[in-house]
């Protein structure tokens, strides 16, 4: 799985592209786990057009990592399929989730505000 | 009429992604464009439901699985697709399993729990000493 990485406005913000699978979320959850150095971070998933129980156990796995840091994850750009295995297993309830990477990050300067 | 059709794959995780847009692909010629079910969605439930399942079969059998096969076979109606997963591995206890507290927000346990959530009948059995998962959907 392909995974961009770029900081904007002190915010880390994560591009993976494909499939977040069983085939592919060890990978992810290595890379994840990889960076360090900041607490605020963003996972576009844009170009994440598939996911499964595998994947979306890293995802769980990847904020609950944050916030035992006093950071946090969230989310940006669930497409449609994505969207459903949320709403199935009710992980939207967990995740801060967002329709752009940008609102996504702007969410954290306003959480510093409040 | 109904067609049939067998794949049958090693049983090892590089073919997860062809296993699951394989399943992908025959829903959507199933669903009817304009019907009442979406096409798109059915095409998902099957995908996810694949994913799942082959994912489960690959990783019970372990490292002994690598060189064994899962059998998958696909038989369509006409608004409906049912898939029946074969595998080789020790007896696989479906019903014992617990539904997952999906309000803890658990990293892993969803699988058959979302299997059963998209599919209309997920059913299980022990023949010929390979465990046999059957899952189908109407599209109507």
């Amino acid at each position: 799985m392909q995974i961009e990485k770029h900081t904007r406005n002190d915010v880390c913000v994560i591009s993976p592209r494909g499939r977040l699978d069983a085939a592919t979320a060890p990978g992810f959850r290595d890379r994840m786990a990889a960076i360090t150095g900041t607490d605020r971070m963003v996972i576009d998933m844009e170009r994440v057009d598939f996911i499964d129980s595998s994947g979306l156990g890293a995802l769980v796995a990847a904020v609950r990592g944050r916030r035992q840091s006093a950071g946090d994850l969230k989310l940006a750009c669930l497409n449609r399929d994505v969207r459903r295995v949320f709403e199935l297993t009710r992980a939207f309830r967990l995740f801060d989730i967002f329709d752009s990477p940008d609102a996504a990050a702007k969410s954290f300067a306003r959480e510093e505000r409040t | 009429m109904t067609d049939a059709i067998t794949l049958t794959v090693p049983a090892k995780m590089t073919y997860l992604h062809l296993v699951s847009r394989f399943a992908a692909r025959i829903a959507r010629g199933i669903a009817p464009r304009g019907g009442p079910v979406d096409r798109s969605d059915f095409s998902h439930a099957f995908e996810l439901a694949l994913s799942e399942s082959f994912t489960n079969a690959v990783k019970h059998g372990g490292a002994s699985m690598t060189r064994r096969r899962i059998v998958i076979e696909f038989e369509t109606g006409e608004n409906s697709l049912h898939v029946t997963l074969k595998d080789p591995n020790p007896p696989f206890a479906i019903h014992d399993l617990t539904a997952p507290d999906i309000d803890a927000h658990p990293e892993s346990g969803y699988g058959i729990f979302l299997l059963k959530q998209v599919m209309d009948t997920v059913s299980f059995r022990r023949e010929n000493g390979c465990n046999e998962l059957t899952m189908a959907k109407k599209a109507v």
